[in-house]
């Protein structure tokens, strides 16, 4: 399953950061994704505790924020939540619906010392 | 409720409705029983994860552009032709350019070997266990595979129609292949890899007399996915249609 790949990135991510930073040890880790990127946040998770062992991340506890789509309206510029990438806008019922945050999969911040 | 540890914190709403570039300060303290100090300095960061993943698919992508090649990352469900489109394309020699192959699959070479038996050049990557390519996959693989400068790349991607979505390789374009026997519902289930792709191929419209798909829904759903994408209806085994692939190709990836 790629969310395997993706915690494999994230761990180097974090790691590659933290070092530059002149941090040995990381206790938290803050990631955001989006409801539409693809990624299934429990599949994250779990493949993230797997592949944080034997890490400067072992003891990190995870936060994982899970972002709502939004969309914009290209007919009438409404902005609003969308949950698929088939979209109807509330507004004036247009198809045409632009998706403008939703796909996120990005490592906010940590906290390492 | 804290994702890993599962203690009884009341919920905190996460739901952010933001647009793309903006930075937040997601500074949420929430006191946990658990045992583990949460210190020392916080980073922010606001990194995509898949960074190193398109960096180097930026990489390939200045690669092809420098040497004129037209890279194509073919995706799909396993079993809906890709490689019998590949060895015909190759076999019947209605592209001007020069035909290179580079194929993935979790294990063996049968597919690199049919596009050798059909004439072209062709690597194989094996991704074991993996169920993509990635862009660091392709990448040590270019200078083994002794690519000539203006021709065609086509990088036959693990059959597979959910992970490979996430994974730029470099390419100027993405295949999608599908077929009739498949169910002309296909986008609405993996809406992440039409909404990816830039040409969607229609297979096995041979078999259109035998099954129940109906290509105008089919094009229908895909289009409410992604406007932009367009389609090619042919079959791979009687030659219908792909006439059109070949213009396509042969007119660098447009119509």
């Amino acid at each position: 399953m790629h969310e395997l790949s993706i915690a494999l990135n994230l761990i180097e991510l974090v790691e590659e950061e933290a070092r530059k930073a002149g941090c040995l040890k990381v206790f938290s880790v803050d990631v955001a994704v989006g409801l539409l990127s693809g990624i299934d946040p429990e599949a994250l998770i779990f493949s993230i505790t797997l592949a944080k062992e034997n890490s400067l991340l072992s003891d990190a506890v995870i936060h994982l924020h899970r972002i709502e789509g939004s969309g914009r309206c290209r007919s009438c510029n409404n902005i609003f939540p969308v949950n698929a990438f088939h979209s109807t806008c509330p507004e004036c019922k247009s198809n045409a619906v632009e998706l403008i945050a939703g796909d996120d999969l990005k490592l906010i911040s940590l906290e390492a010392e | 409720m804290c994702e890993t540890c599962g203690c009884g914190e009341p919920e905190h709403d996460h739901d952010h409705d933001h647009e793309h570039g903006h930075t937040h300060d997601h500074n949420h303290e929430h006191p946990h029983a658990h045992g583990l100090a949460e210190s020392g300095r916080k980073i922010i960061l606001q990194k995509d994860i898949l960074q190193a993943n398109n960096l180097m698919a930026e990489r390939n992508r200045g690669y092809f552009e420098a040497r004129d090649i037209f890279a194509l990352n073919l995706v799909s469900a396993p079993g809906s032709g890709k490689t019998t489109i590949l060895e015909r394309t190759v076999m019947e020699k209605a592209v001007k350019l020069p035909l290179f192959v580079i194929e993935g699959d979790q294990q063996g070479d049968r597919d690199s070997e049919r596009i050798r038996q059909a004439g072209a050049p062709s690597h194989q990557i094996n991704t074991g266990m993996g169920c993509h390519l990635d862009a660091a996959m392709v990448n040590t693989i270019l200078k083994p595979a002794g690519l000539k400068d203006h021709s065609i790349l086509f990088i036959e991607n693990v059959g597979n129609l959910v992970c490979p979505s996430l994974f730029d390789l470099g390419e100027r374009k993405r295949v999608l292949i599908t077929s009739v026997t498949e169910g002309e519902d296909k986008p609405v289930k993996y809406p992440h890899m039409f909404r990816s792709s830039h040409l969607c191929l229609i297979n096995k419209t041979d078999l259109l007399p035998y099954v129940d798909f109906d290509i105008a829904k089919f094009k229908e759903y895909a289009r409410a996915i992604n406007p932009d994408l367009e389609f090619i209806e042919l079959s791979a085994k009687t030659g219908a249609g792909i006439q059109h692939w070949y213009d396509w190709l042969n007119k660098g990836g447009s119509f």
